[in-house]
This record gives structure tokens, C-alpha cells and sequence, in this order.
């Protein structure tokens, strides 16, 4: 047979292979387990030349149910106090392929746009909570804070953060801005001790403050905001 | 030494670099998180494959320009730095059998490709001089020099044969892969 010939009559039988099991021929990844019965039925979420097609994933997936009921029509249980907030509907564009994938090794197929924030509408995007609730620290100072993660963090990931202790203390080479140096407990970011350095002891500090009759010897943060001794701002005397 | 020791130490070099080599770029893309360049170097293998295969045309002399010698050695490394890269397309990936036995046959036509390269070339020369190394020592009769040769005559024997595999399988391979490419164009968005 010659090499032409050979061609053809594989190509033949490739092309019969598709057809018949699609599913052991092409597939790139099992799909994933609520999809498992269309296996067989590429064109149940393909179109030609076209891709997965939003609109067939729609046909199932109601946009205004996502989050909210199953395909199947079941309730979703509610997170904590509040819903998960239904931000599908708000989506400006409505390309479900451009997050998801039907398919277990879509991620080392799909070169598209992932999730991005700005997809969001600006309702939504404010209100971290709505989506990371379960994600909120418990200690203190995220607690304290208000709904508003992106004061500090930005939408790529929780770090690195922005949060600007500066106003309370200024970080130097000798008062690095390792938290547990000095907040000692980690759920209370409010409590602190500057005690415990070779520099820093109680009887020291209360002979060095004693001459401006300075008694509160713990909140030593109040006068003193660097490291600098003499950059107190004299807010300790009583 | 037989050629079959002789020259198989060259022949696993290339051969072994080449597969090696696919999964440490593989490796370093998936590591780095640039997984989906494997999807470009899949076109950009499938080019080279097919911009080797002018020396098939030249050989064939559908085309007139170039010389066969020189096409011949495009079409060596076209193919195998094509191979390499579509290697690194397909991945560890095992979902779709279809890419997966193309991938294998790809494999099997460069060790083909390799046989001809180094292996046909090689031991064809050194049965030649080694003929004439026996002639040269003394009056050999005939029959004693093919029994001294027998081993690397039967080897050279074995290898002309080469170019019976590597063209069937080189078409199963375009067949393979045209359905894989076809399959590819209709599902994926473009």
C-alpha cells in the first residue's frame, strides 16, 4: 500500500473512531461530575467552530439560579448568616468558558481570561464579604475592620498587604514588622508589649520616665511612634 | 566492535536527549506556570513537520529547487526539533487516545527517522571498510569473509528495510493527527 493510500484509509477510520466514541478518542480530561452523562454528546455544550457555548450551558444552568438552587431544581444551603452573594447575574459578560471548564485537564488547555474581579458589578466588587466571608481572620483587627478588604489587600490574593502601621508605629532595622515580636496575643492586635527586649524592661523604663512623672508604662506606643527615644510626643503622663 | 554496539551509542544520544529534553521543558512549563504555551508549540511543531516535508516533494520531484542532500539534512532537523516541541504539546496527558497514538507513532517514525540517519549510514560504510580491512590481511575466500561478516551483513540487511517502516507510519502519523487537528478546530473557540 502506498503512503498516500495508507493516509487515506487511516484517516477513514480515525474519522470512524471520533464518530463512534468520542469520548475515548478526543476527550481531553473526564468531565467533571455533574456533566458525566453528556460524555457521549459533545454538542450538547459545543458548537462547531464555536466552543463550549454559554448559551447551552444557560439551557441548565439558570443564570439567576447559580448559587441559589441546583440544576435540579434543590435548594443550595445558605453560607453562614448571610447568602452567597448571586454575582452571576450582575456579570457584564456572560462567558462561562472564561472561568469554567467542563473538563478535569481544561486548565492546561485553556489559555482564556480566568475569573477576574472587574468582571463584577461595582456593588458587588465592594462588598468583599459577601463572597470571602468565610475567609475573615477572627482575630481583632479584621474583625474591627469593615467590608472593605481592599483597603489593604489587593484582588490577586491576600498577600502581600498594604496595611499601614505606620499611623500607630513606625517599623525600623531594630523593630522589624514581624507581628508576634510584639503582639503577643493573635487574636487581639489592640494588645502589645515593647517588654522582652534587652532594651525594653519594666524597672529600666520606669527610671527612665519617672523624672517626667510618666506612670503608664505599658502603652509605651502612645508617645513613642518609631524607635526613636526622642521622638516620644509626651502623651503618657498620667 | 559490531555496529550494532558501535553505533547504537549515538543513535540512544539523540533519540534519549530528544525525549529527555520534552520532559524538562514540559516539566519547567508546568513548574513556572506557563502550561499553556504547550498549546502553541503544538502549531509551531505541526509547521516545522510540515516545512520538513520538502524534501519528501524534492525527493518525489514534485518540486525542482533545492538539493536533496541539503533538504534531506533540513528535513532531519526540522523534524526533530518539531517532534520536540509537539512532545512538549502533548504533555502527560492521557484523556484522548486518539493525540496519544499519534504522539506514539510520531515516536516510533524518529526512531525510524534515527535508523536511517545514523544507524543505515554508518553501518553501510563501516561493512564496506571492514570488507576490505579482511581483503587487505590476506587471501580471504568468500564464503570465510561472509561468515566473519555475517552478524553486521545481517544487520545492514535488516536495516535496509527501515524506509518499509518509516513511511507507513509516517502516513498513519498525518492521518492521526489531521483528525486530532480537524477535532481540535471544531470544539475549541477560537
Amino acid at each position: 500500500m502506498t503512503p498516500t493510500r495508507t493516509l487515506l484509509a487511516f484517516l477513514i477510520l480515525a474519522a470512524a473512531f471520533v464518530f463512534a466514541f468520542p469520548e475515548t478518542a478526543i476527550n481531553p480530561g473526564n468531565l467533571s461530575k455533574g456533566h458525566t452523562q453528556l460524555a457521549q454528546k459533545c454538542w450538547s455544550c459545543h458548537k462547531p467552530f464555536r466552543g463550549a457555548n454559554s448559551n447551552k450551558c444557560a439551557a441548565c444552568h439558570k443564570i439567576g439560579d447559580i448559587g441559589r438552587v441546583t440544576t435540579a431544581g434543590n435548594s443550595l444551603p445558605v453560607l453562614g448568616s448571610k447568602r452567597k452573594v448571586l454575582f452571576h447575574v450582575g456579570l457584564a459578560n456572560k462567558d462561562c468558558a472564561a472561568c469554567h471548564t467542563a473538563h478535569r485537564s481544561g486548565r492546561y488547555i485553556s489559555t482564556g481570561p480566568r475569573f477576574e474581579h472587574d468582571l463584577l458589578l461595582v456593588s458587588i466588587k465592594s462588598d468583599c464579604v459577601s463572597c470571602h466571608l468565610t475567609q475573615k481572620p477572627h482575630d481583632s483587627l479584621h474583625q474591627s475592620a469593615d467590608r472593605q478588604c481592599g483597603t489593604c489587600h489587593g484582588t490577586r490574593g491576600w498577600r502581600p498587604a498594604t496595611f499601614d502601621h505606620t499611623a500607630y508605629f513606625r517599623f525600623d532595622s531594630n523593630h522589624p514588622s514581624r507581628c508576634d515580636t510584639c503582639h503577643m496575643d493573635s487574636t487581639s492586635y489592640a494588645s502589645y508589649t515593647c517588654y522582652g527586649c534587652h532594651a525594653h524592661t519594666p524597672t529600666g523604663m520606669a527610671a527612665a520616665h519617672v523624672e517626667e512623672s510618666i506612670r503608664n508604662l505599658e502603652q509605651c506606643a502612645k508617645c513613642h511612634r518609631t524607635g526613636n527615644a526622642e521622638e516620644s510626643e509626651g502623651r503618657g503622663r498620667h | 566492535m559490531p555496529i550494532l554496539l558501535r553505533k547504537i551509542v549515538p543513535f540512544a544520544f539523540w533519540y534519549l536527549l530528544l525525549i529527555g529534553l520534552a520532559i524538562v521543558l514540559d516539566l519547567l512549563l508546568h513548574r513556572s506556570g506557563l502550561f499553556w504555551i504547550g498549546r502553541y508549540l503544538g502549531i509551531c511543531g505541526t509547521i516545522l513537520l510540515l516545512l520538513s516535508f520538502v524534501y519528501s516533494l524534492r525527493k518525489r520531484k514534485i518540486i525542482n529547487f533545492g538539493s536533496p542532500k541539503e533538504l534531506l539534512n533540513v528535513h532531519e532537523y526540522l523534524s526533530w526539533a518539531g517532534v520536540l516541541m509537539i512532545l512538549v504539546h502533548a504533555g502527560w496527558h492521557f484523556s484522548a487516545v486518539l493525540p496519544w497514538l499519534a504522539v506514539l507513532l510520531m515516536v516510533v517514525v524518529v526512531a525510524s527517522g534515527f535508523t536511517g540517519k545514523f544507524l543505515l549510514r554508518e553501518a553501510r560504510e563501516h561493512l564496506k571498510v571492514r570488507r576490505q580491512e579482511l581483503q587487505d590481511a590476506g587471501e580471504v575466500s568468500q564464503s570465510d569473509l561472509d561468515k566473519r561478516l555475517f552478524l553486521d551483513s545481517l544487520t545492514v540487511d535488516l536495516m535496509e528495510n527501515w524506509r518499509h517502516v518509516h513511511l507507513p507510519l509516517t502516513a498513519i502519523f498525518a492521518a492521526l493527527a489531521m483528525v486530532h487537528i480537524v477535532s481540535i478546530l471544531v470544539l475549541w473557540k477560537w
